[in-house]
C-alpha cells in the first residue's frame, strides 16, 4: 500500500469505518513509514481538540426557565383553545356527557342508541364530557376523534387528539370545543385506554344550518352511558 | 370535580416530559451552542426544540433512543433558524496572506492529549479558533462536522439524523474537513495568531 493510498483512507481508518483486513494493511504501511505515522497522529490531534472544543454547557437556571416556559407557553395555547372559547358563549351549547368508566372495561354494544345532540354549522360550540371513574387511573391514554365536517374550533382540519393524563376517582371534565364544517349527522368518539384496557364512548352529532337548529344561550344535556 | 386539562398540563405533563428530557439537555445545549457559535441563539434554539419536542411529547415514550432523536429535533431546528435569519449567525473573521510568516501551524497549536494547568488557556484559544473556523462552513458541512467530530455521532447515527445516504455523507465529511483544516492551518485569524505567538 502506498502512501497516496494511505492518505485517501486516512480518515475512514481512523473513525473505524474500513473492514478489518484493510486496517491491518494500513497498520502494516504505518509501521515501516514515518511520514504516514505523523499523518495519523496529526489527524488524531485534531480529532482530539475538535471533541474537546466549544464545550459549553446551560446554568441550572437557563434549565429551569426553559421547562418553566413550557408550562408558561402550554397555558396560553390552552386558553386560546379551550378557554377562550367560553369568553364566546353566548353562542355556545353545552352538552353534558356523564361517562361512566368502570373496570372491566366495556365497549358498546352493537345497535346501542347512542347519545346524540345536534350542533349549528360555522358555530363554534363546547361539548363537555365528564368521565367518571371509580379509581385513580394513572397514566390513561384520551383520545377524542371527530367525524368529517366537525373540527376542534381553533385548530383547522383537526379532528383527532391524543393525549395522557391522570385520571382522578370521580368525575374528570374535558370540555371540547368544536366547530362544524359541513351539515350532516356523525359520531364523536371518545376512547379512554388504560393498560391494557380500552374504552370507547360514542356520540352522535347532527349538524344543521342556524335556521335548522334554534339558538341556544346556553343548555344542558346529561347522558348517561 | 378535578380538570382533565389541569391534570394534563400540570401532573402528566411537564413533570413527566421533564424526566424524560432532562438528562438530554445539557448535551442538546452543547450542540446547539456548537452549532450556532454563540449563548443567546443557543438558548434559543433550545426553547425552540422543547417547545417543538413537548408539542409531540405522546410520541416520546415510543422513542428507541431519544438522544439521536432529539438531535434531529436539533437539526432541523438550526437549519430552519438559519434559512430564517438569511444569514450565518456566527462572525466572519478576518483573513490573512498564505505564506504569511507569522502563520501558525495548527496542529502545533493543539493541546496534547492530556493537557495540564498551564494549557487550559492554549486549549480555550484552539477552541475559539475552531469556533470561527466552523463559522466559515456552509449549515451543512458545519452540522456534519459538529455531529460527527465533536458530538460523536457516527455515519450510520448520522443517515437517518440528517435523512442523507452514507455515501454522501462520507463524501461531504471528507469535504467538510479537508476545508476545516486549510482554515485552521492558514492561521486565519490574526488577532488569535498574535496572542499565541506572544505566550511562546
Amino acid at each position: 500500500m502506498t502512501c497516496d493510498a494511505i492518505s485517501e483512507k486516512i480518515d475512514a481508518y481512523i473513525d473505524g469505518y474500513l473492514e478489518p483486513d484493510e486496517s491491518d494493511r494500513i497498520r502494516d504501511h504505518l509501521d515501516g513509514c514515518l511520514s504516514c505515522r505523523e499523518l495519523v497522529s496529526r489527524e488524531n490531534k485534531f480529532r482530539q481538540a475538535m471533541r474537546s472544543a466549544m464545550e459549553e454547557y446551560p446554568s441550572p437556571t437557563l434549565t429551569a426557565r426553559w421547562f418553566e416556559n413550557l408550562t408558561s407557553h402550554q397555558d396560553s395555547k390552552n386558553r386560546g383553545l379551550w378557554v377562550g372559547f367560553s369568553a364566546g358563549g353566548a353562542f355556545a351549547v353545552a352538552v353534558m356527557l356523564l361517562i361512566m368508566l368502570g373496570l372491566p372495561f366495556q365497549t358498546q354494544n352493537q345497535g346501542e342508541q347512542l347519545p346524540g345532540v345536534r350542533v349549528t354549522l360555522n358555530v363554534p360550540e363546547t361539548i363537555q364530557l365528564v368521565v367518571s371513574v371509580p379509581q385513580d387511573l394513572q397514566e390513561s391514554t384520551i383520545t377524542i376523534m371527530l367525524p368529517d365536517n366537525i373540527e376542534f374550533e381553533g385548530l383547522p382540519g383537526q379532528r383527532d387528539i391524543t393525549w395522557v393524563a391522570d385520571l382522578q376517582a370521580g368525575s374528570n371534565l374535558l370540555a371540547l370545543p368544536i366547530v362544524a364544517r359541513g351539515t350532516g349527522a356523525g359520531t364523536l368518539v371518545a376512547r379512554v385506554t388504560h393498560k391494557n384496557k380500552r374504552k370507547n364512548f360514542k356520540v352522535n352529532l347532527d349538524v344543521g344550518t342556524r335556521e335548522q337548529t334554534p339558538r341556544k344561550v346556553r343548555s344542558t344535556n346529561k347522558f348517561s352511558i | 370535580m378535578g380538570n382533565l386539562l389541569d391534570m394534563m398540563r400540570f401532573r402528566s405533563g411537564p413533570t413527566r416530559f421533564e424526566a424524560l428530557v432532562r438528562p438530554h439537555i445539557k448535551g442538546l445545549y452543547r450542540a446547539a451552542y456548537r452549532f450556532v457559535g454563540n449563548s443567546a441563539d443557543a438558548d434559543d434554539l433550545v426553547q425552540d426544540v422543547l417547545f417543538k419536542v413537548y408539542s409531540k411529547r405522546d410520541k416520546l415514550k415510543k422513542v428507541d433512543k431519544l438522544r439521536p432523536w432529539l438531535m434531529t429535533v436539533l437539526y432541523r431546528a438550526f437549519i430552519d433558524k438559519t434559512r430564517r435569519d438569511g444569514r450565518s449567525r456566527l462572525v466572519l473573521v478576518s483573513s490573512v496572506k498564505q505564506g504569511d510568516e507569522n502563520v501558525v501551524d495548527f496542529f502545533e497549536a493543539t493541546p496534547s492529549p492530556d493537557p495540564g494547568p498551564g494549557e487550559i488557556t492554549e486549549r480555550m484559544y484552539t477552541g475559539e479558533r475552531i469556533k470561527k473556523a466552523l463559522a466559515e462552513l456552509n449549515e451543512d458541512q458545519r452540522s456534519l462536522c459538529v455531529l460527527h467530530d465533536m458530538e460523536g455521532f457516527t455515519l450510520s447515527e448520522l443517515a437517518d439524523i440528517l435523512d442523507t445516504p452514507m455515501g454522501t455523507l462520507q463524501s461531504r465529511l471528507h469535504r467538510a474537513r479537508v476545508r476545516l483544516r486549510k482554515l485552521l492551518s492558514d492561521g486565519l485569524f490574526e488577532k488569535d495568531k498574535a496572542s499565541f505567538l506572544n505566550k511562546g
